[in-house]
């Protein structure tokens, strides 16, 4: 069995793009929220969103994928590709070292749905639609069967998968975890058990995402689940706060190399922080909500602490999922009360999402930054906006600043529409980063 | 994967079930097979007249309210979610003997395709969308018109859409109607995929992380977008024919399916007095690289196949059946072929595949074949791989239930 360790660190989000440089943000308690301002909103209830603003991808993207992606408008997969770039950048200064046998690496991560953009939905379909909504079998048809088709479906959403396995020589798999808002978190998760299983030897795992389009954002408002409010924008997304009303979208990726502790050690690699459990659940409830006593995320929580061999009064920090929508946020406190006891007992936990929003697909793997930040600086990163806790929401969620305190293992949790739960143990390693 | 070092109960397969083109459900589908009726036909499920790719293998006369248990809960379903909860539910009474098993620990493994776009909604809402003063005949006739969207288009939307549509869907509605908790992850959507989930709960039950599971895939490309985007990929055959190895193959044909295996510890199995169909014994993965597409050299198939025969301990010349691929696509049966002369030494085990007969469910495919391979057992160990049109291959390791607990002195005190 294998110690598993994060050696490199890749991400792309509102709060910028180097990880010491995120870390800073979330420990400063600052927000990348900003006014949704990618497309026309007037009439619109959506005003906040956490964007990724002004992002070049030739800055990251080896030349042959900027090519091949240049006026393609599939942001998602250049964010994707961006945190993989910059996460095995940061590992290795360069390419994957010879050393590590291609045959023993992986590429897994975590994805949603494709992202279509306004321009070639119309240019794709409106000319076979006619004004009752009814598709032109006859015409659509036709038109598939050309050389151009524009139903070569433009925005493969594993195409990063594909993408970042070919470039980085990962001969063993290349797989994507389709398990929403858990995805990200999930194939750290599956990576860490291969590496520690002896399966694997390098693997580059996390998530990406962006539905900050109009199709995306409606379809998160038509299930009630984004903020409306009137607050400052910065002040809308508010985990555990009595006034929570929804979530903030956001977009981003973030990416991790994790390979065998010793091993990266003795190659002098940076160790952010070492993974030592993962433990996964299924809600069984409702497709549309969690299950309000929190026993489905009790269970990733508590499976996650067997399989690091840990106790729960060993946890120091909890990286919650904190939606900051009504359910989820009530839901995860019973939770985390039933693994760890009450206020007094259960560990500080606090939600990064008061800061990034929630990045979907990738969110758990972004928030992984909060994790390596306390590790990094024995502080806990804050809940801003926490300023009137629900009542059914008491427990210690680092209100509004970041607070020191002495953190050497952390969980974080991620929780997916549908009801399926991740929770990761990671550990300090002393003096690694 | 290597049911080694930290293994506590070796993993067999208890229970399957499918939902395919070829019948409703595991003796519908097997009878189906035999008869070797071909469930290819003409694209029903939309007008694809003018579509240069006119066949499918569809599931026909699948009725939800009659298998499945929750009625609500079908109008939240898409079609492939559909599918899973039936093959699901197939798979666990297949599993149950004489005790009803346990569930709330079970582990769920599911692949599944895309999104499953509602196109009739999202067409009728694009309608509606369109700029109000536009005629056909004007500029401005294809646009849309986001404000409008926002005013008046998006309140004829089902709210639910997005919930319908997202991959992980067929997992969260097995997860409902079985009551499983356990450990999990949704994966695809290509046609690897579910066979890697069928390995990653192999594995689960392995190191005890789940005692069972429930592992496949579900699939269900029959619509315009998938079949446009197949086509366009040039894997589609336009004569409507899957015919794998054949000179006259010109491509592959969509086809609809689920199947789903219980996955349990043989321990356990024995204890709750169920015979098991067959034992896992090892898995491998590979990924091809070069252009998109389904792998066109023979390297992954033939890495995918010896990272399976390795982890399971079986030399190649051990194995008594290989279930193939079998596309249909001339190029990707070639290397195909050329892999399995490299792997088994120019002399290939009896090979068997059924894409022919139910046509290429993709994420559903590697899992239905193993599903049959469970069903009607060889005598011997035996492999079954499956590739996706992102180049990735997964290789499976089936093979005869061992006597007793299937553990060996040795091994018992490393237990």
């Amino acid at each position: 069995m294998n110690r598993v360790a994060i050696t490199g660190v890749g991400i792309v989000c509102s709060l910028g793009d180097h990880p010491d440089r995120v870390m800073d943000a979330m420990l400063a308690g600052r927000s990348g929220i900003g006014r949704l301002d990618r497309f026309d909103t007037e009439g619109f209830e959506i005003r906040a969103a956490s964007m990724v603003r002004d992002f070049d991808p030739a800055r990251y993207l080896a030349e042959p994928h900027a090519a091949f992606l240049a006026g393609k408008e599939d942001l998602k997969t250049e964010l994707g590709l961006a945190a993989c770039e910059l996460a095995v950048r940061d590992a290795h200064g360069g390419d994957v070292p010879d050393g590590i046998p291609r045959q023993e690496r992986a590429v897994l991560l975590g994805s949603g749905l494709s992202s279509n953009v306004v321009a070639e939905t119309e240019a794709d379909f409106m000319p076979h639609i006619d004004s009752d909504g009814r598709f032109d079998y006859a015409s659509g048809g036709r038109r598939a069967g050309e050389v151009d088709s524009p139903y070569r479906w433009r925005h493969l959403s594993d195409l990063a998968v594909h993408l970042a396995a070919h470039r980085f020589g990962a001969d063993a798999l290349a797989a994507t975890n389709y398990s929403a808002c858990a995805a990200g978190l999930m194939t750290v998760g599956q990576a860490f058990r291969a590496i520690r299983a002896g399966r694997l030897r390098w693997a580059l795992a996390g998530g990406f995402e962006s539905m900050i389009h109009p199709f995306g954002v409606l379809s998160f408002q038509l299930l009630g689940a984004l903020s409306e409010s009137a607050r400052p924008l910065r002040e809308i997304s508010r985990p555990f706060d009595g006034d929570r009303d929804g979530f903030v979208i956001a977009e981003g990726a973030a990416a991790f190399v994790l390979e065998p502790l010793d091993a990266a050690r003795a190659a002098g690699r940076r160790l952010y922080a070492e993974v030592v459990g993962y433990g996964t659940s299924v809600d069984a409830h409702r497709v549309t909500a969690p299950s309000p006593d929190g026993s489905g995320a009790a269970l990733c929580m508590a499976r996650a602490l067997t399989d690091a061999g840990e106790p729960p009064e060993a946890v120091d920090y909890i990286n919650a999922h904190g939606t900051s929508t009504v359910l989820n946020d009530i839901a995860e406190t019973r939770a985390i009360k039933r693994v760890f006891g009450g206020p007094g007992e259960a560990p500080p936990v606090s939600s990064t999402k008061s800061m990034v929003g929630h990045a979907v697909a990738a969110a758990g793997a972004v928030e992984m930054l909060a994790v390596l930040a306390a590790f990094r600086d024995q502080a806990l990163p804050p809940t801003i906006n926490l300023d009137r806790p629900d009542p059914e929401c008491d427990l210690d969620y680092v209100p509004r600043q970041a607070r020191e305190a002495r953190v050497d293992l952390a969980l974080n949790n991620s929780f997916g529409f549908g009801g399926q739960n991740a929770s990761l143990a990671l550990r300090r390693v002393r003096g690694g980063a | 994967m290597t049911f080694g070092a930290d293994r506590v109960d070796r993993p067999v397969v208890c229970g399957v079930g499918m939902v395919t083109p070829a019948g409703l459900d595991r003796a519908a589908t097997l009878e189906g097979l035999r008869a070797g009726r071909s469930a290819v036909g003409p694209i029903e499920r939309f007008d694809a007249a003018a579509f240069p790719w006119p066949a499918a293998a569809e599931v026909r006369g699948f009725v939800p309210r009659q298998v499945l248990p929750d009625r609500k809960a079908i109008k939240l379903m898409s079609p492939p979610a559909r599918l899973a909860v039936a093959a699901a539910l197939e798979a666990r009474e297949h599993a149950a003997g004489a005790d009803e098993p346990p569930s709330a620990d079970g582990g769920l493994w599911i692949a599944a395709g895309y999104e499953t776009i509602d196109l009739d909604s999202v067409l009728r809402m694009m309608a509606s969308c369109r700029p109000a003063e536009a005629t056909p005949e004007m500029a401005g006739w294809n646009h849309i018109d986001v404000a409008r969207l926002w005013r008046e288009a998006r309140h004829r939307m089902n709210p639910l859409n997005a919930l319908k549509i997202l991959p992980n869907m067929a997992l969260a509605h097995v997860a409902i109607a079985t009551g499983m908790r356990g450990p999990n992850a949704a994966l695809g959507p290509h046609g690897a995929s579910g066979l890697l989930a069928i390995g990653e709960a192999a594995e689960a039950v392995a190191t005890g992380e789940a005692p069972f599971a429930l592992a496949g895939g579900a699939d269900s490309p029959i619509n315009i977008f998938m079949v446009a985007y197949f086509g366009a990929e040039g894997l589609l055959s336009p004569s409507g024919r899957c015919r794998p190895f054949d000179p006259a193959a010109d491509g592959t044909v969509p086809g609809e399916a689920a199947a789903v295996l219980w996955i349990e510890g043989l321990r356990s199995a024995r204890s709750r007095g169920v015979f098991p169909l067959a034992a896992v014994l090892g898995h491998g993965t590979a990924q091809g690289h070069g252009a998109y597409g389904p792998p066109r050299r023979p390297e992954p198939w033939l890495a995918a196949g010896g990272r399976a025969l390795a982890a399971a301990g079986v030399a190649a010349g051990e194995v008594q059946r290989w279930t193939c691929d079998g596309w249909g696509v001339p190029e990707v049966d070639a290397a195909e072929l050329r892999a399995a002369a490299a792997l088994f030494g120019g002399q290939p085990p009896p090979r068997r595949g059924h894409k022919g007969l139910v046509g290429h469910a993709f994420a559903a495919a590697g899992a239905l074949e193993a599903a049959l391979c469970c069903a009607e057992p060889a005598d011997g160990p035996e492999l079954v791989w499956a590739a996706g049109v992102d180049g990735g291959v997964a290789a499976l390791v089936l093979g005869p239930v061992p006597d007793g607990d299937g553990v060996t002195a040795d091994e018992e005190e490393t237990l």
